[in-house]
C-alpha cells in the first residue's frame, strides 16, 4: 500500500469539488436504499464532513499513532448514528466505485488495491474501537424531556431524564437529538453536576436559522423523546489547585461553570468562587434569579453580570471580560471561561493582560474534535 | 523394549530408527513379539495423533485463508454500467435540490428572526428614551426635552468609566508586575555582580 499514491490520486480527485461526494453518496443510497434514512434531508453539510474526513485520513496515513487515535474516536462517534459492521462494506463499495469514476483512466489495477486495502484497515480499526466501546457504553442514551422553561425569547432551559445512567464530568457536554428533528445532531454542555435522579439540564440559546436549538428552546416539552451521544469535552475543574476561582460566562456559556460551581458547593472548604455572567442585553440574563440564589446560599460565592449592549442597564456595563478586569487583578486565581468563540478569545487575552500564567486559565479547547465541537454558546454553528 | 521416549511418551523418527529388541526368550528365535506389538501400538497412536493434528491445521488454514481472502473480498467492486450512471446523476441532482430548499428555509428563518431581533431592540429603545423623558418630565417639569439623548450620553459616560476602570487595573496589574522585576533586578544586581562593580546605595 502506496502512501504516496493514496495522497496524490485524492488530490486529484479532490480538485472535482463537491461533485465526488455527491456522487459517492448517490451511488450509496442507489445500491442501498434502506441507507438513506439514516441521513438528514438536506447532505450539504454531510458531504463537507465525509470529504474533510477522507482527507485527514489520507493526509495522516503514513502518521499511523494520529490516524489510529482520530479513527478510534471517529469509530465510536458513528455508533449513535446507528453505524454497523455491515455498512462499512457498503460505504468501501461505494467510495472505490466513485474513485474510479473520478480518476477516470488513471485507475489502476495497483492503485485499486491501495485504496482497497486502505480503507479495510480503516474500517476494521473503526469497527474494532466501535466494538471495545460496546463493552462501556451504550451506542446512544435514549432519553426524555421532564422539564421545560422559556426563560426569555433566546434561550430555554430543558430537564432531561436519560434512560440508563450516564456518567460525565461537570463541564462536559454531550450531543442531543430530538424527535422534533431528526438525524441532526448537535453538542450542549450539561448544566449540573450529577444528581441522584440522573436528569441533566440544558441551557439551549437559540440560534437564527439553526436546525435544532429552535426547537429545541421552543418547542420542547415534557414527554418528548431524545437521544444524548457520549460525553465529551475537556473545560473540567482543576481539582488539584488550591486557588480561588474567577468564572466567566457569556450567555449559555454559563451552562459548564454552573454544573463545575455545583462541583464545588460538595467541597469541604470551597474556594472563593467570583462569577461573572455576561450578555448582549439585560433579558439575556437568563438565570439571574438561580444565580443569585446560589449567591445568597454560598458565602464564597460572588456573582456580578455584566451587560454590553444595553444603556438602560442599571449594573455592570461592558463586555464580561471588560467587568472581570474592573474587579481584578487575578492572577492569584485560577480562570474559567466559556462562551462564544469571539468572549473566549478576548477573555482569555485580557487574563493574560492582566498577569495570569497561561497555566491557570482553562476554557474549552474548541480543537479537540475539529470543527465538530464547541461549548454552550452558539451550538448551532458546531457539528 | 528399549527405546527412549519423551515425558509425554511419544515417539520420534530417530527413536524409531534407533529402536532395539532383546533377543527372544530361549526356545524361541528373532526378537520378542511382544516387545515389538509394544512398539508398533505406540507408533500407531502416534501416527492417527499426526493424523489428527494434520486434519485440523488444515481445516484452521482453510478458514485463516478463507477470512483472509473474505475480507479483501468482502468489499465488492462495482462495475458502473451507463444506467447507474444516469440513476446516480437524477439522484444527485434531485439531492441538490432537497440542499438548495432547506437552505433556502434556513437563510430565510435566520434573515426573519434576525430582523425581528433588530426592531425589537429598537422599539425596547425607544420605550425606554420615552419612558426617560417622561420620568424627566414629571420630576423637573421645566427641563428641555432632550432627556433621551441626556440618557444616552450619560450611559455613554458610564461606560466611558468602565474603560477607565479597566485601564486603571491593566496600569496596576503593570506597576505591580514592574515592581517586582526591580525588585528581583536589584536582589540579582546585588549578588550577581562581582564585588567591586556594586553600586553603592
Amino acid at each position: 500500500m502506496s502512501g504516496e499514491r493514496l495522497k496524490e490520486s485524492f488530490e486529484y480527485v479532490a480538485r472535482q469539488g463537491d461533485l465526488v461526494p455527491l456522487f459517492f453518496y448517490s451511488d450509496l443510497f442507489l445500491r442501498n436504499p434502506e441507507l438513506r434514512e439514516m441521513f438528514p434531508v438536506s447532505m450539504a453539510q454531510q458531504r463537507d464532513r465525509f470529504f474533510d474526513a477522507l482527507g485527514r485520513i489520507v493526509a495522516d496515513v503514513d502518521n499511523h499513532p494520529r490516524l489510529t487515535t482520530y479513527l478510534h474516536q471517529l469509530g465510536r462517534d458513528h455508533r449513535k448514528f446507528g453505524v454497523v459492521e455491515e455498512h462499512y462494506t457498503a460505504l468501501g463499495a461505494s467510495l472505490l466505485a466513485t474513485l474510479a469514476h473520478f480518476c477516470g483512466s488513471a485507475w489502476t489495477a495497483d492503485l485499486a488495491a491501495d485504496w482497497r486495502a486502505a480503507f479495510g484497515l480503516v474500517s476494521r480499526i473503526m469497527i474494532k474501537a466501535a466494538t471495545i466501546d460496546e463493552g462501556h457504553h451504550p451506542a446512544w442514551w435514549d432519553a426524555t424531556v421532564v422539564g421545560h422553561e422559556t426563560r426569555s425569547t433566546n434561550v430555554g432551559v430543558i430537564r432531561v431524564a436519560p434512560e440508563q445512567r450516564l456518567d460525565y464530568v461537570p463541564g462536559q457536554s454531550v450531543s442531543i437529538e430530538s424527535e422534533l428533528r431528526p438525524r441532526i445532531w448537535r453538542y450542549y454542555s450539561i448544566a449540573n453536576a450529577s444528581r441522584e435522579d440522573g436528569t441533566l439540564d440544558f441551557h439551549i440559546k437559540v440560534v437564527d436559522g439553526g436546525a435544532l436549538s429552535g426547537a429545541l428552546a421552543r418547542r420542547a416539552r415534557a414527554g418528548q423523546r431524545l437521544r444524548l451521544g457520549a460525553p465529551v469535552g475537556t473545560l473540567s475543574l482543576d481539582e488539584n489547585s488550591d486557588r480561588d476561582i474567577v468564572m466567566l460566562a457569556g450567555s449559555t456559556g454559563l451552562a459548564p461553570l454552573k454544573a463545575i460551581l455545583e462541583q464545588i458547593s460538595w467541597r469541604a472548604t470551597p474556594p472563593r468562587v467570583h462569577l461573572f455572567f455576561g450578555a448582549r442585553t439585560s433579558y439575556d440574563l437568563y438565570d439571574l434569579a438561580g444565580l443569585d440564589k446560589l449567591a445568597a446560599q454560598y458565602d464564597w460565592l460572588a456573582v456580578t453580570s455584566a451587560v454590553s449592549d444595553d444603556p438602560y442597564f442599571p449594573g455592570q456595563r461592558g463586555t464580561v471580560a471588560e467587568v472581570a478586569a474592573k474587579y481584578g487583578p487575578w492572577t492569584d486565581r485560577d480562570a474559567y471561561i466559556c462562551g462564544s468563540p469571539r468572549m473566549v478569545s478576548v477573555s482569555v487575552s485580557q487574563m493574560r493582560m492582566l498577569g495570569m500564567p497561561a497555566q491557570q486559565i482553562h476554557f474549552e479547547n474548541y480543537d479537540w474534535r475539529e470543527r465538530r465541537t464547541s461549548v454552550g454558546v452558539s451550538n448551532d454553528n458546531r457539528y | 523394549m528399549i527405546i527412549a521416549t519423551d515425558g509425554q511418551n511419544r515417539i520420534t523418527p530417530e527413536e524409531v530408527g534407533a529402536a532395539v529388541f532383546p533377543p527372544a526368550r530361549l526356545g524361541r528365535r528373532g526378537v520378542d513379539e511382544q516387545n515389538v506389538r509394544e512398539f508398533l501400538s505406540i507408533v500407531q497412536d502416534e501416527m492417527l495423533r499426526l493424523h489428527a493434528e494434520r486434519t485440523s491445521l488444515i481445516e484452521e488454514l482453510q478458514r485463516l485463508r478463507s477470512l483472509l481472502l473474505g475480507k479483501e473480498d468482502e468489499i465488492p467492486t462495482y462495475t458502473i454500467g451507463d444506467a447507474h450512471r444516469q440513476a446516480v446523476r437524477l439522484l444527485s441532482s434531485a439531492q441538490q435540490t432537497a440542499d438548495r430548499t432547506v437552505d433556502d428555509a434556513q437563510v430565510y428563518s435566520r434573515d426573519i428572526a434576525e430582523e425581528a431581533r433588530r426592531r425589537g431592540d429598537e422599539i425596547m429603545l425607544q420605550a425606554r428614551n420615552r419612558a426617560m423623558v417622561q420620568q424627566a418630565d414629571t420630576q423637573v417639569p421645566a427641563r428641555p426635552a432632550d432627556d433621551g439623548e441626556r440618557a444616552l450620553l450619560e450611559a455613554e459616560l458610564s461606560r466611558l468609566r468602565t474603560y477607565s476602570e479597566v485601564c486603571r487595573t491593566h496600569l496596576r496589574t503593570y506597576l505591580a508586575a514592574l515592581a517586582s522585576s526591580v525588585e528581583e533586578w536589584e536582589r540579582a544586581d546585588s549578588s550577581t555582580l562581582p564585588p567591586g562593580m556594586t553600586r553603592s546605595r
